[in-house]
C-alpha cells in the first residue's frame, strides 16, 4: 500500500544555515519535512537493530502507527 | 489519528475535504517508541522479490536470473500471487469470489509468546484469519498465516472499503491496513 506512513509536515521548525541567503525561513510544511522524519527514524532503528532488513524496518513502522 | 485534538475528521489537503483513508495515511502516524519493539515483523527476501516479479508475466525465469545476478533464481513452478507478496498491508481491487491471501510473520519480540487475530472488516466484506492463534518458540520464530476474503453482502462494484488486521499478544497489537474493492462487472462493460 502506498502512501504506507504518515508523518508530522505541518510548519516544521528546521536547522538552517545562517550564511545562506536562499533560506530565509526556519518553519517549512509539506512532504519535504515529513520525509526527513522517516529518514530519521528509519536511521535510528537501523542504530537499534542493526540486522534488521529494510522491510523488517518498513514492516515495524507500518505495523505500529497510530490510526 | 482519524480524527484531530478537537474531534474533527480527518480531510485530505487541496480544498475539497475528502475524509482521509488507509491510501492517504497508511499504517497511520508513525510512532518512534512503538516501532523498535513491534513483536512481530513482516520480512521480505532476496526469494520473495522473485516471486513478485515472477507474478508479472512480463518476467521469465531468464530475465529474473539477469535481474538477480543469480542463474539458480527462478521462478517457482506453481504460479505466484502478487497478492501474496509478505508487505505489511492487504489490498484487493477486483474482488469477485473468494480470494485467500498468505502471510508470514517473524516474531522479533519475547521468544515465547503467542498471538490472537483480531480483524476488523471492511464494511459488507467476510474476512476470516487462519489459524486462530499463533505460538512461536525457539524453534519456530516464522510463522504463515492464510486470509480469506469474500465480498460478502456486495452485489455490485463498490469503491474501496478500509478495515485491519491485529495480532496481539497482549503487549504489542501488529496492525495492518486492509483495502478491499470489488469488480463484479469488468472495467471495459462500463
Amino acid at each position: 500500500m502506498q502512501p504506507d506512513i504518515a508523518a508530522p509536515g505541518l510548519t516544521l521548525l528546521t536547522p538552517r544555515i545562517p550564511t545562506d541567503e536562499d533560506t530565509r525561513e526556519f518553519v517549512y510544511s509539506g512532504t519535504s519535512m515529513a520525509t526527513p522524519v522517516i529518514a530519521g527514524i528509519v536511521a535510528l532503528l537501523k542504530i537499534s537493530h542493526p540486522n534488521w532488513s529494510p522491510a523488517v524496518i518498513k514492516s515495524a513502522l507500518v505495523t505500529t502507527g497510530l490510526v | 489519528m482519524k480524527t484531530d485534538p478537537y474531534g474533527e475528521r480527518l480531510t485530505v489537503d487541496g480544498g475539497n475535504y475528502k475524509v482521509a483513508d488507509a491510501f492517504d495515511y497508511g499504517g497511520g502516524l508513525v510512532n518512534l517508541e512503538k516501532a523498535t519493539d513491534p513483536g512481530l515483523v513482516y520480512d521480505m527476501d532476496i526469494n520473495d522479490y522473485t516471486h513478485y516479479l515472477c507474478s508479472q508475466t512480463l518476467y521469465t525465469d531468464k530475465k529474473v536470473s539477469a535481474l538477480t545476478g543469480n542463474v539458480n533464481n527462478k521462478c517457482p513452478s506453481s504460479s505466484s500471487s502478487i497478492l501474496d507478496l509478505n508487505v505489511p498491508s492487504i489490498t484487493i481491487p477486483d474482488l469477485k469470489g473468494t480470494v485467500n491471501v498468505t502471510r508470514t510473520v517473524t516474531n522479533v519480540g519475547r521468544v515465547k509468546s503467542v498471538y490472537k487475530p483480531v480483524i476488523e472488516a471492511p464494511f459488507g466484506f467476510n474476512v476470516v484469519v487462519s489459524p486462530k492463534k499463533l505460538k512461536f518458540n525457539k524453534t519456530r520464530n516464522k510463522l504463515a498465516f492464510t486470509v480469506t476474503v469474500s465480498p460478502g453482502s456486495h452485489r455490485v462494484n463498490t469503491a474501496f472499503y478500509f478495515g485491519s488486521l491485529t495480532w496481539s499478544d497482549k503487549v504489542h497489537n501488529v496492525t495492518i491496513p486492509i483495502s478491499l474493492r470489488t469488480r463484479f462487472i469488468d472495467n471495459f462493460f462500463l
